[in-house]
């Protein structure tokens, strides 16, 4: 084991009980390494400006600055690590801007201990979770229709899917695993996997520019 | 014969004055004006009457209601001279021979034929130097053939080298024919628009113009045109009628103008009319030309009773319109009196103008100016009109916003507290009797931990699918399913059960609400509850079908564990029991019927049947 270099990982969290939880259970899993845990926004970010982790799981709902924001300035200051939200419910609006704004997966809180590291690792992995509800909203997303909730329309700098991407996204939409997928479609699960994150990715293409101009405005940037 | 000796007797007369040699005045431009000649006079039934004549005089009035003929002889002097000379006549008729030394220069008309009528126009008649003797007097002969009240006879003329003749008699021409020609065309244009206007308004004003300038027409012709196919008098009879009523209705333009016109005016204009007609009629019947004369003196005091109207109206409105009728009335009826009293009643020669229709023109231009009037008026009201209704317009449909807007905060708002009220409600009954249980558990000593964490475990199901059942689903039950699946597929997987994912298209659903979504995961939970905790399955199928025939959703979860007699026998079982009621009860309420039936493999298959069109009617 001590061979192996650990996954580094950092939170921020206001709820103390839950940073407890999570330390805990990062330190328990040996392959992972429990680096730092913020409070607030700007500790982390005070942190993160000098330190690099591998991932970064964020909670939306900080009492100093958004999410959404030490997502952006995250991915700004280290593209390599994985920004990851951490949520209650992955209720669309919220995740869906928090891909945008550059998030490559999330995880849900409400797992048992044991749940949480292997979800830590999966994703590091790349194994995103996708909701059939964010599936969904994601297919309407790209056919243009009107956006009838919180998603803008696609911008000029979006990328199209690709048709296989599509498929995998109507799937899951219809309530099929990755795994079920991937044999309807004759792929991998990795495959599968890797199309979901590309399709992540694709919707965090469009913000990013975006991203540097609001992260500027807020003073984040100097 | 005879004639011939009457006329030689003339001639031989003729020659007697002029014998003594006239003072051959030469005024201007070497024009003679003569006004007396030596005629011969055979008024019909009445003894002829040779002598100089006063060329002033008029026929008609020296022979009342007499045709006859007459030869008039006026010696011209020498002339040297290889100029044209020429004859101005400023009225002759009604046909005419005209001769220089025995040699017809000139012709209006047959002689004794009444179809052309002379007199009406000036005219002009060229005698060539060569014909002119040089050393003795011309002798210019003019005979005439006349009808009653035509104007017949011979007036004043004028003599001279045919420029100034010409001169004269061009400048005559315009003022007496081409000016009727131009009244004429001016009556008739604007008495067709007037027509036209009052043929599309019916308004009286434009019908009773359009009947005075059209009636004005026929006497304004008749003066420039000497060929009247219909025989005199009838021709007379109709032109004096017309000229009568187009003066009395002028007056009733006028009025009617200003605004309304009484009752009494009314009738005395009415009778005005038919008194000058008769009159006229009487007149040219009878050969009584004092009749028409009366005729036209019978309109002076109706011309005069408007005209008094009219300036009172101007003197008590003001309005530039009235005093414009005012000016045009009061010209009428001067140009009027004066030609009855100056040209029509008494002597007159041909070179004294009548001033009538120059007058009653101007009732043209004062009616082209009231129509340009009332259309920019008309124009102008419209334009008030259409700035009014659309203010009117936005008025109201600003009223309508501000109505619609009020409308949709209330329904907004209507909407939130119904919204607030339902999620209280499922806070309430779900996660809130969840923790009840809970905290009563907790409170109990001994608790089972295996309970506790069943009973933490159902509180967090509920408030996951009170989430979920807020999130939109665009009306897809399949989504629904899906979120449900992607709950529980961990703890499926942990049990060891497959899931066998058999779900179709269906189509959308509009009754899709939170309230409804919340209700099927509900039912839907408990199956799946059930097939965890009690059914020992290792397989669950979820199978949904669309029976579009009889509008129907047919939704199944089928285990392959033991069934439902065995688990009868369960200590759960009461609970058990209390979960399918509740299930039957939650179908109910959307409009769905559950069966829990025995499945093929030997399990449980939950069975929800869901009509949904056109209306959530609820099963039979």
């Amino acid at each position: 084991m001590s061979h192996v270099t650990p996954i580094t990982v950092a939170l921020v969290e206001d709820d103390p009980g839950m940073r407890a939880r999570f330390e805990r259970v990062i330190d328990a899993e040996p392959t992972l390494r429990f680096a730092f845990g913020a409070a607030n926004a700007t500790d982390l970010l005070v942190w993160f400006a000098e330190n690099a982790v591998d991932v970064l799981l964020i909670d939306l709902g900080l009492p100093d600055h958004s999410g959404l924001e030490v997502i952006r300035r995250a991915r700004r200051l280290q593209p390599a690590c994985a920004t990851m939200v951490i949520t209650m419910f992955g209720d669309e609006a919220n995740m869906i801007s928090a891909f945008e704004a550059g998030a490559s997966g999330y995880l849900l809180k409400d797992g048992t201990e044991a749940d949480l590291a292997s979800h830590v690792l999966s994703l590091h992995a790349g194994g995103s979770p996708m909701s059939p509800i964010i599936a969904r909203r994601l297919l309407v997303h790209w056919n243009a229709r009107p956006a009838p909730l919180a998603v803008p329309a696609p911008g000029p700098t979006s990328e199209a899917l690709s048709r296989r991407e599509s498929e995998v996204l109507d799937l899951i939409a219809r309530g099929f695993t990755y795994a079920e997928a991937a044999q309807r479609l004759g792929l991998t699960i990795s495959t599968v996997q890797s199309h979901v994150r590309n399709i992540y990715g694709k919707l965090g293409v469009h913000s990013k520019t975006e991203a540097v101009f609001e992260a500027r405005q807020l003073g984040l940037l100097r | 014969m005879r004639r011939a000796a009457v006329l030689l007797l003339a001639w031989l007369a003729l020659l007697g004055v002029a014998a003594p040699g006239p003072a051959w005045g030469a005024p201007d431009g070497g024009v003679l004006t003569l006004d007396s000649a030596q005629a011969l006079l055979q008024p019909d039934g009445l003894a002829a009457r040779a002598g100089w004549v006063d060329l002033v005089e008029r026929w008609d009035i020296a022979y009342p209601g007499r045709g006859g003929r007459a030869v008039y002889r006026i010696a011209l002097p020498p002339n040297a001279g290889a100029e044209p000379m020429a004859v101005f006549f400023s009225r002759v008729g009604n046909q005419v021979l005209v001769q220089l030394n025995g040699v017809t220069v000139q012709r209006w008309g047959r002689l004794g034929d009444p179809a052309h009528d002379a007199a009406k126009n000036v005219l002009m008649a060229v005698l060539p130097a060569a014909m002119l003797h040089a050393d003795r007097p011309n002798e210019l002969r003019i005979e005439v053939t006349i009808q009653a009240q035509r104007w017949g006879g011979l007036s004043v003329l004028r003599y001279g080298p045919q420029a100034a003749i010409e001169a004269l008699y061009d400048e005559e021409r315009r003022w007496r024919h081409a000016a009727m020609v131009v009244f004429a065309a001016g009556l008739a244009g604007m008495g067709g628009l007037a027509g036209m206007l009052w043929w599309r308004q019916r308004d009286a004003l434009y019908g009773w113009f359009s009947l005075a300038a059209l009636l004005g027409v026929v006497r304004n012709l008749d003066r420039v045109w000497p060929d009247v196919p219909l025989p005199w008098p009838l021709w007379g009879m109709i032109v004096a009628v017309c000229y009568a009523a187009h003066l009395a209705l002028m007056c009733r333009f006028t009025l009617m103008a200003l605004g309304p016109v009484s009752r009494a005016m009314d009738r005395t204009i009415d009778a005005a009319i038919a008194l000058s007609a008769l009159l006229a009629v009487l007149s040219f019947a009878l050969a009584r030309p004092v009749l028409w004369t009366l005729g036209l003196a019978t309109l002076v005091p109706l011309g005069l009773a408007s005209l008094a109207l009219i300036v009172r109206a101007a003197l008590r409105g003001g309005s530039t319109t009235a005093w414009l009728l005012a000016a045009a009335g009061a010209l009428a009826v001067t140009a009027g009196v004066y030609d009855l009293g100056l040209i029509r009643a008494v002597n007159s020669s041909g070179l004294r103008h009548a001033y009538t229709p120059h007058a009653m023109f101007a009732f043209v231009v004062l009616m082209a100016g009231l129509v340009a009037e009332r259309y920019s008026r008309s124009v102008a009201d419209y334009r008030a009109l259409n700035t009014d209704l659309s203010r009117r317009v936005a008025d109201r449909e600003q009223q309508l916003n501000l109505a619609f807007d009020a409308l949709r905060v209330q329904q907004h708002e209507q909407a939130v507290a119904s919204e607030r009220q339902r999620i209280m409600r499922e806070i309430h009954d779900g996660v809130g009797s969840h923790l009840v249980g809970l905290l009563n558990m907790v409170a109990r000593p001994g608790a089972d931990p295996a309970a506790l964490q069943e009973q933490v475990q159902h509180a967090l199901d509920e408030m996951r699918m009170a989430v979920d059942s807020l999130q939109p689903t665009h009306d897809d039950l399949i989504m629904v399913l899906a979120t449900l699946r992607y709950r529980l597929q961990p703890r499926l997987e942990a049990a060891g059960i497959e899931v066998e994912w058999d779900v179709t298209e269906l189509p959308a659903l509009r009754q899709l609400s939170p309230h409804t979504v919340l209700q099927v995961q509900r039912i839907l939970l408990e199956a799946f509850t059930n097939v965890l905790k009690h059914a020992r399955a290792t397989r669950v199928a979820v199978r949904t079908r669309w029976h579009a025939a009889e509008d129907r959703v047919a939704l199944q979860i089928a285990d392959n564990g033991i069934g439902l007699h065995a688990d009868a026998a369960a200590p759960e079982s009461p609970r058990h029991g209390h979960g399918l009621d509740n299930m039957r009860a939650r179908a109910a309420a959307i409009g769905a019927s559950l069966r829990i039936e025995a499945a093929a493999g030997g399990g449980v298959c939950v069975a929800l049947d869901w009509r949904i069109a056109p209306e959530a009617a609820p099963p039979s």
